[in-house]
Order: structure tokens, then C-alpha cells, then sequence
């Protein structure tokens, strides 16, 4: 117990997720490619067992693993 | 012989009690005796405090609290609080309190707006269903003193950061930005907005305010959606009331720091005639914006005519 079940870095896409930025914008800012983040965003949303951005995002806010 | 000797007896006896009742009713001019009395007047002293309702909402009700000294107060809510503590008595029928059974505090640390609270391990046994309740009945209930802007809570010295059962994550600093009873409403990632809308609920016909925090998507202005909410347009639970009838609009408002005016129709009155607005509409308004926006003084208006004033007492 302890431990969030996000990463640094998957923590990062959700914050700027949040802030309506595109996967373009994203990459751009944190420097990596497109694939990257969607394969990361992938990846959150399958932790979490749900469908989509939007209910991940909910999730997450819920969990208190992001602010907005 | 025995008739006179009662007789006299009779009589000796009646002289005597005219003679007591005329020095008793009848004052001999002199000042009357002064009984200098000792006796303090504990003034009930209510403030608010947010307990379990019956519908498991975290509410705000109020408790008769005896300590006025912050750092007395803070352990005195805490004990409240508390499950079958000392305090059981005071809480209203139709609440209940949270913190596990015989939880201690350890200490209590001020450091400036800051309240740090060191429970004992029992402060781990809250169950899965009423862990985040727990959190945001402290935070709710300690920051209504209003030189308490946040809380950290710790349990054997050690940091709480993630509630015990469900692991959620919590906050450095617990703040009432936590929100409490809250409702996701989202439905794109666009234009979120957090809000915290004061509804009534009753007891016995006891009435009581429920803060529920929602967090929305809604691009509208906060005043905006809580006035819509309190409108009736959007209450998620049969148990949840409000006095604001439909037909009430916002004509305009203005804010300045902490301070907002809202000018309404007429149809924000209770009594057309006296000019008044309910009690409870005035509250839920002004503990909403408060919550929301941060709103410390609140003007209401009626077709521009200034109607009420009220602020929160500090």
C-alpha cells in the first residue's frame, strides 16, 4: 500500500489531458512522440478497467491521482 | 376540661403561626438581606459541525460546544466526532459520528493556518464505506474555525498520504477543496468545474444543510450554476431540498474579492408584502458561494433594492 497506480509519467498526459490539450500538444511539450502518449494514455485505461479518456479521467479525479 | 385544655392548645397555637406570618410577610424596614450568589452561567455556545445523516450524507448541523480556546475547541469537535465518545449525548438526533471507537489523539500542532492532528492506530479502523466521509467531516468540521485554512492528519506519527481500505490518494494539506459528499458529472474533459451547493434536508422536522461538491462540465460562471442548482434544475436525491422556486432569475451580479451582490426578481421572495427571503434560501446562497467562491459577504438584491446583507462570522 503505498504506491500510486500511476507514473510520473502517465500522471503528466492525464494533467494535461485535463487542461483540454490535444496528444499533439502533449508530446510536444513533454517531448516525446504521439504514439507514446496514446500508448501511455492505453495503458492508464486499462489500469483502470474503463472505455475511454473521459471515464478514466473521472476515475482518476475520483481517486484523487489528479486535480483539476 | 379536656375541651378547654384543646381549645387553648388550639389557640396558643394559631396566635403563633399569626405571629410568624407577620414577621415573615410583613418587612421590619430595613434593606432585605442580599444572598450573594455564586452561580456561573455556562452560555450555550452552538457552532457548526458536520456528522453522518441518515441518509449518509456528510451534513452540517450544529452542537453545543463549551470551550471558546482554539486548541480546546479542535480536540472537543475531534471528540465529537468521535464514535461513543464522551460527547454522544450532544449529537443531534439523526446524526452520527465517524472516527473509530476509542480513537486517541496524540497530539495536536498549530502552525499558523496549519492544524496538524497525530491519531492513535485505531484512526485506521474506519471502514471502507465511511473512509472518505471520515476525512471530510475533520476538514469540514475544523475548518469552520476560521483560523483552521488546513489539516494534515497523521496516525502514529506517520503521514497519512492514502486512506487505509481503498488506497485513494490524499492531498498534502486536507483544505475544503477536498470537497465533500461529491458527484461526478463529466462527461468530455473540457470546461471542468467544481462547485459546492448547499441543499436542505430535514429531521423530525428538524431542517439541516447538505453540502455536495459536484464536479462538472460546465462553462458557465460558479454563481451561475450554484444559483441554477439551488433553482431545483439539478438535485440528484429526493432527500435534498431546496426553498428557490423556479421562477427566481439572477437579473446581475458583481463580485469584488470576497464580497458578491446578486440582484434578483421578485420571485426570491418569501413574503411578497414584508419584502423578506427565507432563512434558509439567504444560507443555502451564502454557505454555497462561500464553499465555491470563497465568498465572505454576500448583498442581496431585489430589482436593484438592497433587501440583506450577511457575511460569515468570523
Amino acid at each position: 500500500m503505498g504506491n500510486s497506480i500511476l507514473t510520473q509519467r502517465e500522471k503528466e498526459i492525464f494533467t494535461y489531458l485535463i487542461k483540454n490539450n490535444t496528444t499533439k500538444d502533449i508530446a510536444n511539450i513533454l517531448g516525446i512522440s504521439e504514439k507514446t502518449v496514446r500508448n501511455h494514455i492505453s495503458n492508464v485505461i486499462q489500469k483502470l478497467g474503463v472505455k475511454g479518456r473521459s471515464q478514466a479521467i473521472i476515475e482518476l479525479l475520483k481517486l484523487n491521482e489528479i486535480n483539476i | 376540661m379536656l375541651f378547654k385544655r384543646i381549645s387553648k392548645k388550639i389557640l396558643v397555637a394559631t396566635i403563633a403561626l399569626i405571629v410568624i406570618a407577620l414577621v415573615y410577610f410583613f418587612p421590619n424596614g430595613s434593606d432585605p438581606e442580599v444572598y450573594e450568589q455564586n452561580i456561573s452561567y455556562i452560555e450555550a455556545n452552538k457552532n457548526p459541525i458536520y456528522l453522518k445523516d441518515n441518509n449518509n450524507y456528510i451534513a452540517r448541523t450544529n452542537i453545543i460546544m463549551k470551550e471558546t480556546e482554539t486548541e480546546e475547541k479542535v480536540k472537543e469537535i475531534i471528540e465529537s466526532l468521535t464514535i461513543n465518545s464522551s460527547k454522544k449525548d450532544y449529537i443531534p438526533n439523526g446524526f452520527s459520528a465517524l472516527i473509530p471507537e476509542d480513537t486517541k489523539v496524540l497530539s495536536l500542532d498549530f502552525d499558523g493556518s496549519l492544524l496538524k492532528i497525530n491519531f492513535d492506530s485505531k484512526f485506521k479502523n474506519i471502514t471502507i464505506q465511511d473512509e472518505e466521509a471520515v476525512i471530510e467531516s475533520l476538514v469540514y468540521s475544523l475548518t469552520e474555525i476560521s483560523s483552521i485554512k488546513k489539516i494534515m492528519i497523521f496516525v502514529d506519527g506517520e503521514l497519512l498520504t492514502r486512506l487505509p481500505n481503498s488506497n485513494k490518494k490524499l492531498p498534502h494539506y486536507l483544505t475544503r477543496d477536498y470537497g465533500i459528499n461529491k458527484i461526478y458529472d463529466l462527461n468530455t474533459l473540457s470546461d471542468c468545474t467544481i462547485t459546492t451547493i448547499y441543499y436542505l434536508s430535514k429531521f423530525n422536522e428538524q431542517y439541516y444543510y447538505v453540502p455536495v461538491t459536484t464536479f462538472s462540465n460546465n462553462p458557465s460562471n460558479k454563481i451561475e450554476i450554484v444559483i441554477n442548482n439551488l433553482k431545483g434544475n439539478s438535485i440528484y436525491n429526493p432527500n435534498l431540498l431546496s426553498y428557490m422556486v423556479n421562477s427566481v432569475e439572477l437579473l446581475s451580479y458583481e463580485l469584488e474579492e470576497s464580497k458578491a451582490s446578486l440582484n434578483f426578481n421578485s420571485y426570491i421572495f418569501d413574503n411578497f408584502d414584508d419584502k423578506t427571503i427565507s432563512e434558509e434560501v439567504k444560507y443555502t446562497i451564502l454557505l454555497s458561494l462561500k464553499d465555491s467562491m470563497g465568498i465572505e459577504e454576500l448583498v442581496l438584491k431585489v430589482n436593484d433594492e438592497e433587501i440583506d446583507k450577511l457575511s460569515i462570522e468570523s
